[in-house]
């Protein structure tokens, strides 16, 4: 026979799981703006019936309890968002950082690099038909001046966003250390919780929030343990284990994209960091080929320009026209050679001194249309249109796979959020639906008071 | 598929911003009229681009330097022309002495006639060009070219007179880039031409003063009369150069026409066509706003007393 007690018991029961029920409702509600939360759901449970004898044996049913507070996450799609998102911050790095290289070309402008190479043959052009005229030399000084300038101008700029970037790596090596610390951190303490028996959903929460944030950086992947905690790798590189953090090695080599340990090298794949080490491995590759322009530049006019004889009085030969040295110094210090910086009258315009000889300024401005083998048999004005036009169109390029990328990105993020974020609408239904059950409960709780009370009253 | 709210408010924002960025961009196409900012806007574009604008500024360079060369071309017609003049002078004077009517003293005078033609010439051997360079000294063009002396100096012509018709300048062509591998000679080489007809004048005039008659009508006359004739051909010359000059100075114009209308084609928005962009941006934005602020507005909680 069961106690005459039970009913209240079960509404007692009903009473406290819908309140608890209401209690994750409003859990969830308070948290639809946080980052990271995953809806939770009270799950509901049967609670043990109650046995009793009467005629044959009857299994009455005891009422409701809470079971867990189960948090909604889908695994899978967590670590395929790692993943998305990691290729999305290399990418995502790569255009924002490349996009500032494509600016400091300032192409096509009159204002660039391609415009002064033009302008330096134009004006040898100018020297060759009318040496006579000193305005002629003036005006090719100014436009060697102007493009010597404009290619170390380029270089130098070049060269600051390097080493910007460069501290940018560092900053990304310490920000992967504070969050690898942090995921140990939380490790620890989902292993005490779990050891006590509990799920504790908000450690694992910020715990995952944590690693999204780092796959950002780098590439990462888990390993689960059944204790709770979890091992993070980015590629062969171990970042957490179960024993805590561990720093990732910061000796890298951009061009290879790899840190080294001193005693292993690792490939960084994905995540800011590789789109740092590819960042500036390509600005390196710019600098070098501002290097061969220049160089080139160098070796060409200087050769011509040596054999010709000056309007210093009295006339010299063998003059260089760009500064020169052995090895060449690249776009570094390109300049005019200081004879020529310091007098218009030191340049050369043909090989006889002769007055009106512009037989040297011919052959130097018909270098525009000379290929030079050491630039891949390219004219000058072709190689740096090539090369302008190659770092536009690698930006364009990681424009096009970011894009693509953040669709894909997004799609994973509509899943997520499909699964595990918090729709207004839902809790507002779930609330209405928990509060209608309490009500129910306590109308219960109050027939089952009227009903033990006229029981008692019966022995009165 | 479940909507959770953060979600959906985050799509609204997104939607939002992404066409407000395009709003945006299609306002900035009309206002500045670019396509291209930077390189990576349009890749091949501004290879193109870059490419046109070192072949306008090449034909602009070659077409200065026409400008240069037709300015020396210039200046060596007209003292050819005034050349031709004098020596139709000299022809006239020749012509006029031959017979023998005249007395000496009337040769005398037309001696001293000649003798000023002759200095006439020489100056305008002497000229000067735009730059001040000698135009009929070759590429030795920083000294004056011709010069009479009784000693001979260099390349001396001796003269009838016994002085000395020397030549500084050389036989070098003086040219300007008229195109990629294209040189123009633009001056004249005089020398001989020059050599001639003061070598002419100079006997003519010593056959005046001696009153040799018989020579100013079988040799001089014709001398003089040859000299001329040479000038005018070389005058002749100097015209046809200055009218390939001009087709050239055309054909570069033309092309930096064309030039300007490319680049402008591959950088610049065509204008049309960008308001229409922006009008279609202007209305996605205006869709989007007014979804999304009707999205936002919309609740279950609005429906619960």
């Amino acid at each position: 026979m069961p106690s005459p007690f039970m009913g209240i018991d079960i509404a007692s029961r009903a009473l406290r799981a819908f309140q608890y029920s209401l209690d994750v409702t409003g859990n969830n509600i308070s948290n639809v703006n946080t980052k990271g939360y995953s809806r939770q759901t009270a799950d509901l449970a049967q609670t043990e019936p109650t046995i009793f004898y009467s005629g044959q044996r009857i299994s009455l049913g005891s009422g409701v309890t809470v079971a867990t507070v189960y948090r909604a996450r889908d695994m899978f799609l967590q670590s395929r968002r790692l993943d998305a998102q990691a290729e999305q911050g290399r990418l995502d790095t790569l255009v924002t950082n490349l996009g500032q290289v494509d600016s400091t070309l300032l192409e096509p402008s009159e204002n660039g690099i391609g415009n002064a190479l033009t302008s330096f043959f134009d004006a040898w052009s100018s020297l060759a038909s009318n040496p006579n005229e000193s305005a002629s030399r003036s005006q090719v000084q100014m436009a060697g001046q102007t493009l010597a300038n404009r290619v170390r101008d380029t270089y130098g700029r070049l060269q600051t966003l390097k080493t910007q970037f460069r501290s940018e790596i560092e900053t990304t090596f310490d920000n992967i250390d504070q969050l690898t610390g942090k995921i140990a951190d939380f490790n620890a303490q989902i292993r005490a919780a779990q050891a006590g028996g509990v799920t504790p959903n908000d450690l694992l929460d910020q715990r995952d929030l944590a690693l999204q944030e780092l796959s950002k950086l780098v590439n990462v992947s888990t390993h689960q343990f059944s204790d709770g905690s979890i091992a993070v790798y980015t590629g062969q590189v171990m970042l957490v284990d179960s024993g805590g953090a561990i720093p990732i090695p910061r000796s890298y080599d951009a061009a290879a994209q790899t840190v080294s340990n001193g005693q292993f090298t690792y490939r960084i794949r994905e995540g800011k960091l590789a789109g740092l080490f590819q960042t500036v491995s390509a600005i390196a590759s710019y600098q070098s080929q501002l290097d061969a322009l220049a160089n080139n530049l160098r070796t060409q006019v200087n050769t011509l320009h040596q054999t010709g004889v000056n309007k210093l009085s009295p006339p010299t030969t063998g003059l260089n026209f760009f500064n020169d040295s052995v090895p060449q110094n690249g776009a570094i210090d390109f300049d005019l050679a200081p004879e020529v910086k310091a007098n218009p009258d030191a340049i050369a315009a043909g090989t006889t001194g002769k007055a009106g000889d512009g037989g040297l300024a011919l052959i130097l401005s018909q270098l525009r249309d000379t290929q030079i083998a050491s630039l891949g048999n390219k004219t000058f004005n072709a190689y740096y249109t090539e090369f302008a036009a190659n770092v536009g169109s690698v930006v364009d390029g990681y424009k096009t796979a970011l894009s693509a990328k953040t669709a894909v990105l997004s799609q994973i993020d509509a899943q997520i959020q499909s699964i595990s974020g918090v729709s207004l609408d839902d809790e507002m239904g779930n609330m209405l639906r928990f509060q209608r059950s309490y009500q129910a409960a306590a109308k219960m709780l109050n027939i089952f008071d009227q009903v033990t009370g006229d029981l008692i009253s019966m022995v009165r | 598929m479940r909507i959770s709210t953060a979600y959906q408010f985050d799509t609204y924002a997104n939607n939002v911003r992404l066409s407000e960025l395009k709003y945006f961009d299609a306002q900035n196409a009309v206002m500045t009229g670019r396509r291209i900012n930077k390189i990576s806007d349009d890749p091949f574009g501004t290879s193109v681009s870059l490419n046109m604008r070192s072949f306008k500024a090449a034909a602009n360079q070659y077409k200065a330097n026409l400008t240069i060369g037709k300015g020396v071309l210039s200046y060596s017609e007209s003292a050819l022309d005034e050349m031709t003049t004098a020596m139709r002078s000299a022809y006239s004077v020749a012509i006029q002495a031959g017979t023998d009517t005249m007395d000496q003293a009337a040769r005398d005078a037309l001696a001293s006639q000649i003798d000023s033609l002759q200095k006439q010439l020489l100056e305008l051997a002497n000229t000067r060009g735009p730059s001040g360079q000698y135009i009929f000294a070759g590429q030795a063009n920083d000294n004056k070219p011709f010069t009479v002396t009784a000693t001979p100096g260099n390349n001396p012509l001796t003269l009838t007179s016994g002085m000395y018709l020397n030549y500084n300048g050389d036989d070098l062509d003086v040219t300007v880039e008229s195109g990629p591998g294209q040189t123009l000679a633009v001056n004249v080489k005089a020398q001989n031409l020059i050599k001639d007809a003061y070598a002419a004048l100079d006997q003519l005039k010593v056959d005046l003063q001696g009153g040799n008659v018989s020579a100013i009508s079988g040799v001089d006359i014709e001398k003089v009369k040859n000299a001329m004739n040479a000038i005018v051909k070389e005058r002749g010359n100097v015209g046809t150069k200055l009218h390939s000059v001009a087709t050239l100075t055309d054909h570069y114009t033309r092309r930096i026409d064309d030039l300007t209308k490319t680049i402008s084609d591959v950088e610049e928005v065509d204008l049309s066509e960008a308001i229409m962009n922006y009008k279609l941006a202007y209305n996605a934005y205006n869709a989007a706003l007014s979804v999304a602020s009707q999205g936002y507005q919309l609740s279950l909680l609005d429906f619960i007393q």
